[in-house]
C-alpha cells in the first residue's frame, strides 16, 4: 500500500529507498552548519551569555557570581563615566557620520567626471582606508604633536601658538574625529563611485534637455538615486561609530580625564584593565539595545524615501 | 516656426567622422525619418540637433534660428531617448511634468497640461505608478507624455520603438504617425528599422557612413532607389542583383556588361514549367505571402508569390517579369543608371 502510495506521489521517486528523502532536509542543515557553527559559537552564544551576564555580580577570586538583578543596571545610571562616554560617542557619531557622507559623496562626484588624473585620485582618496588604524594612528599622533608636529609646524608659520592637540580635553575628541573622517570618507567614496556608475547618462541628458542646470540635476535626480547608497553607508557609518576601540587604544587611551573615552572602549576598559568582566556586559547590552533600536529606526524613517530599483 | 535645417554638419571622434557634411532641411510639421545601419552616425546627428553634443563644424538653425553651441534646453525641442530615460523614483505625473517644474510652470497650468496629455496618451489610471511598475509600452507612452507636455514645436525621437515586441511597435507606429498629424509637430525620427520609416516617415533620409545616401519619400525611395545600398535596404526580402559580367539567361540584351540589375521579388512571377531554366531551392511560407528561392544560373532569386501556390524544392520554374520593373545599377559606383539605358523590350518578358 504505502509503496503505491509514494509511486503516485512521485515520478522519479519510485524506486528510491525512503530514508533518502528523509535525508533531504537533513542535506540542507549540513550545509548551513558551518556558517551557522561560526555564528552560534561567535555571535550568538557570546550574546546570549552577555546578556545572562549583565544580571549577575563579576566573581572575585574563590567569591561565585552572585545575582544581581537590576542592581548592575542601576550601577550603570549613576556611572559618571559611562554618561560622559555615551556623551562623547554621540558627539563622535553625529560629527563622523554625516561629515565622512558628505565628503565621501563630494571626492565620488568628483572622481566620477572627465577629470585628469582619475584613477590617481580616487586611489589617493581610498589610501587611508587602507592603512591600518595603528599605523594610521601613529602618523596622526605624529601630525598632532605640541610644537614638533606638522599641524603645529605649519601653524606656528602663520604665528601660531603652541597646541597638545591629544593631551587638551576640549579638542582631544575633535583630534580623533579628523581622524576617522580622513579613514572614513575614501571608503564610502568607493560605494558612491559604483552606485554614481549605475546611473545611465541618459538620465542625466533627458534632465539637462528638460532645462536643468547641474545643480537642479544634482538634487532632483543623482542624489535621489543615491538614497540606497546613502542609507547603506549611513548605517555603517552609524555601527562604526559605535564600534570604534582600536583609535582610542591606539592613539589616547580614552583620556585626558576620559575625554575620548568612548562606548567600546569604556566596556573594554571595565572588563579587560578593571576586569569587572560582569559590569562590562551591563554596558555592552546597552550598547546592544541602543545600536539595535537606531538601526531599525533609520531604516524605518529613512528607508520609506529611498528608491530600490 | 518649427522647421530644422542641418548646414554641413561635421562631427567626428578620433579620427573617424562619425557625420560627415551632412546638410538637409525639414520642413514645419514633416515627419523626417533618420534610417541606416548601426553605425551610420544616424543617432549622433540627432544629438547634434538635441544640443547634447557639438559639430566640429556647419550649423544647426531651428524655426531659422541659429541655434549652434546653444544648450538643448533652449532649443525649444522636445525628445524621447531610446531607453526612454524615465526617472525612476518619480512617478508618471512627475515625470511627464518634471521639466514643467523645473522651469517654474504654476502649478494650476501644470495640471492642465498634465491631464491634457494623460487623455491623449491613455495615461490617467497610471499617473501614480513609478516606471519600474510599467510595462514596456505603458514607459513609452509615459516618455512621449514627457515630450508632448513641453509642447515644442520640434521632437526628436532616437530608436523609441526599438525595445517593444513587434505587435507593440506596429501599434505605436500608428499611434505616433496620428499624434503628429494631429498636433502638426516637426518630428525627427531615428530608426534602422526600414519598415518603420517606410510606414510612418513624410521624407526618408537614408545616412550610410556618415553621409546622405538619399533623401526623399518613402516610394522615391522604393521605386527608385539611387545605389545598391539603398535599394538593398528598403524592401524585405531585399531586392535581387543580377550581375550582368555574366551572361544570364533570359537577361540578354539588358544593360550593359559593367551594369547589375536589381528586381523587387514582387515584380518577378513563377511559372511552374518542366523546361523552365530556372531551379526552385527553397520555399518560405508566410500566410498571405511565400517567398520562393530560385537559382538562375549562378544567381539566386527570392520571388515573392501568393501563399497559395506552394512550390516543390526542385522544380523547374519559369520567371517572368516586366523589363520595366528592372531598375540598372553602375557595378562600380553602386549608382543608379537611368532608364533610358535600358532595352527597350516587349513588355512580360519570359526566361526559359
Amino acid at each position: 500500500m504505502a509503496g503505491a502510495h509514494r509511486q503516485s506521489g512521485s515520478v522519479a521517486g519510485g524506486t528510491a529507498p525512503p530514508a533518502h528523502r528523509l535525508a533531504a532536509p537533513m542535506q540542507n542543515w549540513l550545509m548551513l552548519l558551518p556558517a551557522l557553527l561560526f555564528l552560534v559559537v561567535f555571535t550568538i552564544a557570546p550574546t546570549i551569555v552577555t546578556i545572562i551576564d549583565s544580571f549577575w555580580f563579576t566573581p572575585h577570586g574563590a567569591k561565585a557570581a552572585t545575582f544581581a538583578g537590576m542592581a548592575q543596571y542601576e550601577a550603570l545610571l549613576a556611572d559618571p563615566i559611562f554618561w560622559q562616554a555615551l556623551r562623547n560617542n554621540l558627539l563622535y557619531a553625529a560629527v563622523t557620520v554625516p561629515v565622512s557622507i558628505i565628503l565621501a559623496l563630494a571626492m565620488a562626484l568628483w572622481t566620477n567626471g572627465r577629470i585628469k588624473g582619475r584613477a590617481f585620485m580616487r586611489l589617493a582618496f581610498f589610501l587611508p582606508t587602507m592603512l591600518p588604524m595603528i599605523g594610521a594612528a601613529n602618523i596622526w599622533i605624529y601630525f598632532y604633536t605640541a610644537d614638533y608636529g606638522l599641524i603645529d609646524q605649519i601653524g606656528h608659520l602663520f604665528g601660531a601658538g603652541s597646541h597638545n592637540w591629544l593631551g587638551n580635553p576640549h579638542t582631544a575628541l575633535g583630534a580623533l574625529m579628523v581622524v576617522a573622517i580622513w579613514k572614513e570618507a575614501g571608503f564610502f567614496m568607493v560605494f558612491y563611485l559604483a552606485a554614481l556608475q549605475q546611473i545611465p547618462p541618459s538620465l542625466i541628458e533627458a534632465a539637462q534637455l528638460e532645462g536643468a542646470n547641474a545643480w537642479q540635476t544634482f538634487w532632483r535626480v543623482t542624489l535621489p538615486l543615491l538614497m540606497p547608497t546613502t542609507l547603506f553607508v549611513g548605517v555603517n557609518a552609524l555601527i562604526n561609530s559605535f564600534r570604534v576601540v582600536d583609535q582610542v587604544i591606539s592613539m589616547t587611551g580614552g583620556g585626558p580625564d576620559n575625554a575620548t573615552s568612548l562606548l567600546i572602549f569604556y566596556v573594554y576598559q571595565t572588563a579587560f584593565s578593571f576586569w569587572d568582566t560582569y559590569y562590562g556586559a551591563t554596558i555592552s547590552t546597552v550598547l546592544l539595545l541602543g545600536l539595535g533600536l537606531l538601526s531599525f529606526l533609520q531604516f524605518a524613517l529613512f528607508g520609506r524615501r529611498v528608491h530600490y530599483r | 516656426m518649427g522647421s530644422v535645417a542641418a548646414e554641413d554638419l561635421v562631427k567626428a571622434y578620433g579620427p573617424n567622422r562619425v557625420v560627415d557634411h551632412i546638410s538637409f532641411k525639414v520642413a514645419e510639421g514633416e515627419f523626417l525619418v533618420v534610417l541606416g545601419p548601426s553605425g551610420c552616425g544616424k543617432s549622433t546627428l540627432l544629438r547634434l540637433i538635441a544640443g547634447l553634443d557639438d559639430p566640429d563644424s556647419g550649423k544647426i538653425r531651428i524655426g531659422g534660428r541659429d541655434v549652434t553651441g546653444v544648450p538643448g534646453s533652449e532649443r525649444g525641442i522636445a525628445m524621447v531617448f531610446q531607453s526612454y530615460a524615465l526617472f525612476p523614483h518619480l512617478n508618471v505625473a512627475e515625470n511627464i511634468t518634471f521639466g514643467l517644474s523645473i522651469r517654474r510652470i504654476a502649478a494650476a497650468e501644470r495640471a492642465k497640461r498634465l491631464k491634457r496629455v494623460s487623455e491623449l496618451l491613455n495615461l490617467g489610471a497610471l499617473l501614480d505608478r513609478k516606471p519600474g511598475q510599467l510595462s514596456g509600452g505603458q514607459q513609452q507612452r509615459v516618455a512621449l507624455g514627457r515630450a508632448l507636455v513641453a509642447e515644442t514645436s520640434v521632437c526628436l525621437m532616437d530608436e523609441p520603438l526599438s525595445n517593444l515586441d513587434a505587435q507593440l511597435r506596429a501599434d505605436l507606429r500608428s499611434e505616433i504617425r496620428a499624434l503628429q498629424q494631429r498636433l502638426g509637430i516637426t518630428l525627427i525620427f531615428v530608426t534602422h528599422d526600414q519598415a518603420e520609416a517606410m510606414s510612418m516617415a513624410d521624407r526618408v533620409l537614408l545616412l550610410r557612413g556618415g553621409k546622405i545616401e538619399q533623401l526623399g519619400t518613402p516610394h522615391q525611395l522604393y521605386a527608385h532607389p539611387g545605389s545598391i545600398f539603398v535599394a538593398r535596404f528598403l524592401g524585405s526580402p531585399a531586392m535581387n542583383f543580377i550581375d550582368l559580367t555574366e551572361n544570364v539567361p533570359g537577361f540578354e540584351g539588358i544593360g550593359e556588361r559593367t551594369m547589375t540589375a536589381g528586381l523587387r521579388p514582387e515584380d518577378i512571377r513563377l511559372t511552374l514549367h518542366e523546361n523552365g531554366m530556372a531551379q526552385v531551392e527553397a520555399s518560405e511560407y508566410l500566410g498571405a505571402d511565400c517567398l520562393v528561392t530560385c537559382r538562375l544560373g549562378e544567381n539566386r532569386l527570392t520571388i515573392r508569390q501568393n501563399g497559395r501556390n506552394a512550390a516543390q524544392i526542385g522544380a523547374r520554374a519559369q520567371l517572368n517579369f516586366d523589363p520595366a520593373a528592372i531598375h540598372l545599377f553602375d557595378t562600380k559606383t553602386g549608382q543608379r543608371l537611368h532608364a533610358d539605358v535600358r532595352n527597350a523590350r516587349k513588355a512580360h518578358e519570359i526566361i526559359t
